[in-house]
């Protein structure tokens, strides 16, 4: 019941004529930053933390989660019209769900993935509501070593997931892992691949790799080519065709309510989230369907259940935030610093003493998701229209957004040399072959992953035995083999049945 | 054969800097452990993929345009010097304004149009509403 009434004075909280406002602009703002390549929330949300300023903490926290999970839905606009994911979350809705709008069903892609969005958001702030500080307080007695086996079956699922050869995708985690270590390492505090450059001590920006891997890189990869590759696929604006089919629809059941769980839990863990979910979610469905032929031609499955993962995932990562005051990713990472400046530090207090924070946002992201669905099915042509700015204003204008945006994050025109050359980087090994995406989840995860490694061969006085030691971090590990080596013993089965 | 090549000379480098940043220290692993354990996993599997099967870019029925592409390159990698003198504003009109008539064939007045226009949009969204201290360059 408490939670009952608490929820009630969170739509209090969450009505007020100006935090309405500000839902709706957070969920305009992010859906149209999801549709524009390049343009990510992370960037998105540190250009508006000055904004946030003249709101008070609730609004600033509103407005910023808005464009968070506003963004989750914009992505796939663009990954299913014109096979380019409006942010990183949305890189695997491309494969089918391009493949479907090349069959003519690109309004039931971008229904399902809309309705799909709404219902696994919904189901997250539920799950928030309800079962997050507990399910946060198992997180929380992960120490170390638990922590860096997780992500070692974070990092192997990655692999599995990753398009093509799973042996480049190998190396691309090994590449996202060695950029990770540039900067000075947080325990001995040497400088490690600095070269002298004062720069480089901190690092590069989450931000400013996936600008460049992901927007840079594919102004490039536009460009090479004559015709322009950004044609938007036709697609029909009336309501009726915009909604799936009864086929469709049922095969979407299961890929949203799995999305949803996958996401949710996933959105909990530290170094999870939405595109690590969307990701997994896709994996999942791909190993369990009983047509896994279809994956990559256009099944509605691969559609449905990443976009619940992704926009559950970002929903639920706000726990470890609120509950913990652990940013489980960048975007978070980013909000985190909103509430900081504030004067507000996020954590397991925060429920206490600023109670109207967490049951507000958490009642403005079931209004937010309501709002987002009304936004995305019958203004989805509104938002296509800025796809239709002919490509080379597209590809000047990413580059003009990418530039003002890397350097804004820190006000170094360094982030702009090096957002720069990780374009040409990110455009150099997709023409060698190889997939980007790996890269940058390692990138994102190799931190955390470092840390906990140390600590857990400390704690294990250098003996890497200690992994296998809990039985939590064993069962990860497990997983982690299961995950590399399944797949083969299938194969080797299926070569040695008779046909 | 490029790419995988330049992986395992990149892990190289890298392999051979990270073991002099040590890989066990006092009683705990090293500065050098996670670089390692990266270059190693980088190397080792960019050897395997020279005799793997590249994951080529879905094939467009597009035809290139080199040209295009070289346009553009050179003009990302000078934009930040242009930065640096100009200002990010004025290099980022002028980046615009010549990718726009060179590259994308446009004609001068809409290149002109859209560089300005777009400039300005973007100084009044970053600058003037977002107060984003934009560079000015050694010209202020």
């Amino acid at each position: 019941m408490d939670t009952l009434a608490n929820l009630a004075m969170g739509f209090s909280v969450a009505m007020t004529p100006l935090n309405l406002v500000v839902a709706l602009v957070g969920a305009f703002v992010g859906t149209a930053v999801g549709v524009l390549p390049g343009l990510g929330p992370t960037a998105t949300i540190s250009l508006l933390l000055p904004i946030s300023v003249y709101l008070d903490r609730t609004g600033a926290v509103i407005l910023m989660s808005g464009i968070y999970y506003g963004a989750m839905y914009g992505g796939s606009i663009t990954s299913i019209l014109i096979k380019i994911p409006g942010e990183a979350a949305s890189v695997i809705t491309c494969i089918d769900g391009y493949q479907m709008a090349r069959k003519g069903r690109a309004g039931a892609a971008l229904g399902i993935s809309a309705i799909g969005s709404f219902l696994a958001g919904i189901a997250a702030t539920i799950g928030i509501a309800f079962v997050g500080p507990q399910v946060a307080t198992v997180a929380l007695a992960f120490g170390p070593v638990e922590k860096a086996a997780m992500l070692v079956l974070g990092l192997t699922l990655i692999l599995g997931v990753g398009q093509g050869s799973k042996i480049r995708g190998a190396a691309m985690i090994g590449l996202g892992l060695l950029l990770g270590t540039v900067g000075i390492d947080v325990v001995s505090g040497e400088e490690r691949f600095v070269f002298d450059v004062p720069s480089l001590r901190d690092g590069f920006g989450i931000a400013v790799v996936a600008m460049g891997l992901f927007g840079l890189s594919e102004v490039l990869m536009m460009v090479e080519q004559k015709v322009a590759p950004l044609v938007i696929l036709s697609y029909s604006r009336r309501l009726r065709d915009l909604l799936p089919n009864r086929e469709e629809a049922r095969r979407s059941v299961g890929p949203v309510a799995r999305g949803s769980v996958i996401g949710f839990l996933l959105g909990l863990l530290p170094g999870g989230g939405a595109v690590i979910a969307s990701f997994v979610s896709y994996l999942v469905e791909k190993k369990i369907s009983r047509r896994p032929n279809e994956f990559g031609h256009g099944a509605i499955e691969g559609v449905a259940g990443p976009e619940a993962a992704n926009n559950a995932a970002a929903q639920a990562s706000f726990i470890p935030l609120l509950c913990l005051g652990i940013p489980a990713n960048a975007v978070i990472g980013v909000i985190m610093g909103a509430l900081l400046i504030h004067g507000v530090t996020p954590g397991p207090r925060l429920v206490a003493e600023h109670p109207a924070i967490f049951w507000g946002v958490i009642a403005s992201m079931f209004i937010g998701n309501l709002m987002l669905v009304v936004l995305n099915i019958p203004l989805v042509g509104l938002f296509v229209s800025l796809l239709r700015v002919p490509q080379g204003i597209m590809s000047v204008m990413i580059v003009l957004f990418c530039t003002i945006g890397s350097f804004s994050l820190s006000n170094s025109l360094f982030d702009v040399g090096a957002m720069i050359a990780f374009g040409f980087l990110g455009y150099g090994l997709r023409k060698a072959g190889f997939d980007v995406a790996p890269l940058l989840l390692a990138y994102v995860l190799g931190g955390m992953f470092e840390q906990s490694l140390r600590q857990g061969l400390i704690i294990g006085y250098g003996s890497p035995l200690i992994f296998l030691q809990s039985p939590i971090s064993a069962a990860f590990l497990v997983l982690a083999a299961l995950v590399i080596v399944v797949p083969h013993l299938v194969r080797l089965v299926s070569r040695a049945r008779p046909t | 054969m490029a790419g995988p090549l330049a992986l395992v000379a990149l892990a190289s480098v890298a392999l051979f800097l990270a073991w002099d940043y040590g890989l066990w220290s006092f009683g705990s692993p090293g500065a050098g452990l996670m670089p390692s354990l990266a270059a190693i996993m980088l190397a080792a599997t960019s050897l395997l993929a020279l005799g793997d099967k590249p994951t080529a870019e879905p094939v467009e029925d597009e035809e290139p345009d080199p040209g295009r592409l070289a346009r553009y390159a050179i003009a990302l990698v000078a934009l930040v010097p242009a930065i640096l003198v100009v200002g990010m504003m004025p290099a980022l009109g002028l980046f615009m304004l010549l990718c726009l008539r060179l590259a994308e064939r446009m004609s001068w007045r809409s290149s002109l149009t859209i560089a300005l226009c777009g400039t300005a949009a973007s100084w009044l969204l970053f600058e003037r509403l977002l107060q984003v201290p934009l560079p000015r360059g050694v010209w202020g």
